[in-house]
């Protein structure tokens, strides 16, 4: 007989519920049904017998898989509410993140730090469009983690490069007559660094067939 | 009888309340304590007690603390105040609901037909 449990991981996983609420259960039944062969063995079946038993007793992955799909409150958060998890947070905090780094630059400027500021500026940029591609990573493994579609994590990668393409800051040095500037503004994104930027974005989703050609 | 009819929604979890109530149990213990409790009247599909634990445990009716066993991480659930008056309500309903019954057993005459 074959093992029901992980096709019941990945049915529950599919369904949306969190990946540690399903490993939980899992890990339940798999005890249980040790705890079972165990019994019924020490009862005076086989081996062999008592482990088909127990798995009997214990029910199919259809049978098991019905009482968690049909509690609406065992569904994940990240199901429930993908926009906001796959596009509204990770937007919000790539938001934060520019603005920490301008009111660091701000800072920086009253500091001995001043003369760096130009390369501090140039530095924050670049870690701008990195936010993206980090972000747009922990986005693609959180839904093969949960066994989610492409479309949510496809979308939140995507408009998170486009607001770091978007995003401009430019850090003006004072001169003898004037002072500095730190100006960010919006702006078209360029097409090429941001189709470069997404590529590298999305770079995760194409291992699997680069990991087929190799071999 | 098989406890899988809608007939039944809401044995499992009186019966797993009232056991736990007792005592802190993990759910194979439990699973055999059901067994026990009703000599076999009421078999219980063995997976099923997971998903009501997981249910009472988010509802607040059941605390459960995790401990390792043999090698074997147990996960004991236990019944805190809020679980307690849980139970309370569960048992009233199904007193209601055996006495409504028991009457219908005995006096069958009194369940009139719709005209």
């Amino acid at each position: 007989m074959s093992d029901p449990l992980p096709e019941l991981s990945e049915r529950l996983l599919r369904q949306g519920l969190s990946p540690a609420r399903v490993r939980r259960y899992v890990r339940e039944l798999r005890d249980h049904r040790d705890d079972l062969a165990e019994h019924l063995e020490a009862g005076g079946l086989s081996p062999a017998a008592a482990r088909a038993e127990a798995q009997r007793r214990l029910g199919d992955a259809q049978a098991l898989a019905l009482p968690m799909l049909t509690h609406r409150g065992f569904r994940s958060r990240v199901s429930r509410f993908p926009a906001l998890f796959y596009l509204g947070l990770p937007l919000s905090a790539q938001l934060g993140f520019a603005l920490a780094g301008i009111l660091a630059l701000a800072l920086l400027a009253g500091t001995p730090l001043r003369p760096l500021l130009a390369d501090l500026g140039t530095l924050t940029a670049l870690s701008w469009l990195g936010a993206p591609v980090l972000s747009g990573w922990a986005l693609l493994a959180m839904s093969r983690r949960r066994r989610g579609g492409r479309f949510w994590p496809l979308l939140g990668g995507s408009a998170g490069v486009l607001l770091a393409t978007a995003l401009q800051l430019e850090v003006a040095m004072p001169g003898a007559a004037e002072s500095g500037e730190i100006a960010v503004a919006l702006a078209v994104p360029a097409p090429l660094p941001a189709a470069l930027l997404l590529a590298l974005t999305l770079l995760p989703m194409s291992l699997p067939l680069l990991r087929n050609l190799v071999r | 009888m098989q406890a899988g009819s809608n007939f039944l929604n809401g044995v499992p979890e009186l019966l797993i309340l009232r056991l736990l109530r007792d005592r802190e149990m993990y759910g194979y213990e439990l699973v055999q304590a059901i067994r026990a409790a009703t000599r076999d009247e009421i078999l219980l599909a063995e997976g099923v007690v997971y998903p009501v634990l997981h249910a009472l445990e988010r509802d607040g009716a059941l605390a459960a603390r995790r401990q390792t066993v043999n090698g074997r991480s147990r996960i004991y659930s236990r019944v805190p105040p809020a679980g307690g008056e849980r139970l309370a309500g569960l048992a009233e309903h199904w007193r209601r609901l055996n006495a409504a019954i028991a009457a219908i057993l005995e006096e069958p005459g009194h369940v009139r037909s719709p005209a």
